[in-house]
């Protein structure tokens, strides 16, 4: 009983590190799914962009049978289990000026990035592409 | 070894050819026609033999927008930098005075300068501004002069 509460204290703390927002980020989020009246935003990835991968973001009403639901400064973003393990330890900003307003993350997989941090590379992407497909 | 060499030639000659016409055009005050410059939408104001650079409807909005909240008169500046992951990128900036080597083109009273290095990069395309979940900012659209680049618009390679 003991073991399996701690079981679930790190499958928890384990969650949460998969992806943490910014104060900012949140704050963002949380106007834009109560403007929006949408439960969760969703986090993705996919193969394009100069050097890789690009994040994708999109608005979600549920939660996938395989998604990974994230909760942090109490917003709700679930993440495509095909993205998991490039996003995995990301830091989601919020940066916002006059000329542009945008999401930046702060990815430690990344190998290298495009100059608006869109693209990316991970060492598991290098790999899928040399593989001849990447999801 | 020969064909490669002499398509290499035929790939940079135009690009080298072009660049002397431009600068002997800006030295001299005649201007001859060595580009055709894609028309778009009608502007009374531009002919063929003109460089320039266009505004969409969403970007005379937002800045527009921008505007009401300055207290002077600001302007929109597109530069070129090196850099990016393909060569160059896209730089913009709010901006009250023009330099000397700037070109305006205003569009219901927005104003958008370009100095004239750049200029020779991004003639003929579109300064758009692009509002998304992920992010919302201004871009340039349809730059005949770039091949390539990035996903996100900010970079991009030279023809």
């Amino acid at each position: 009983m003991a073991s399996s509460k701690l079981a679930e204290r790190v499958a928890t703390a384990a969650r949460r590190q998969a992806l943490t927002l910014t104060e900012t980020a949140a704050v963002r989020i949380r106007n834009l799914l109560q403007q929006r009246q949408r439960p969760f935003l969703k986090l993705g990835v996919k193969a394009r962009g100069c050097n890789g991968l690009s994040y994708t973001l999109n608005y979600a009403d549920e939660k996938g049978k395989f998604d990974e639901l994230i909760e942090d400064k109490g917003v709700k973003i679930l993440i495509d289990p095909k993205a998991l393990m490039h996003v995995i330890g990301t830091k989601m900003d919020f940066v916002d000026d006059k000329l542009r307003s945008e999401f930046i993350f702060i990815n430690p997989n990344s190998k290298g990035q495009c100059g608006c941090g869109e693209s990316f590379m991970t060492t598991s992407s290098t790999e899928a592409a040399k593989a001849g497909g990447s999801s | 070894m020969q064909s490669s060499s002499r398509s290499l030639i035929q790939r940079v000659g135009p690009i080298i050819s072009a660049r002397i016409r431009y600068n002997s055009r800006l030295l001299s005050s005649t201007s001859s026609s060595a580009y055709v410059v894609k028309e778009t939408s009608p502007s009374s104001s531009f002919t063929q033999d003109e460089e320039y650079v266009q505004l969409s409807d969403n970007c005379v909005k937002r800045m527009k927008e921008l505007q009401a909240d300055e207290a002077k008169e600001k302007m929109l500046r597109l530069s070129i930098e090196a850099g990016g992951c393909s060569g160059f990128q896209y730089n913009f900036a709010l901006e009250e005075k023009p330099n000397n080597d700037d070109r305006i083109f205003e569009r219901d009273g927005v104003k958008l300068v370009v100095d004239t290095i750049s200029l020779g990069f991004v003639k003929g395309a579109t300064v758009d501004y692009v509002e998304e979940l992920i992010r919302s900012g201004f871009q340039v659209a349809e730059n005949p002069s770039a091949v390539g680049g990035c996903s996100c618009k900010s970079s991009f390679m030279v023809k």
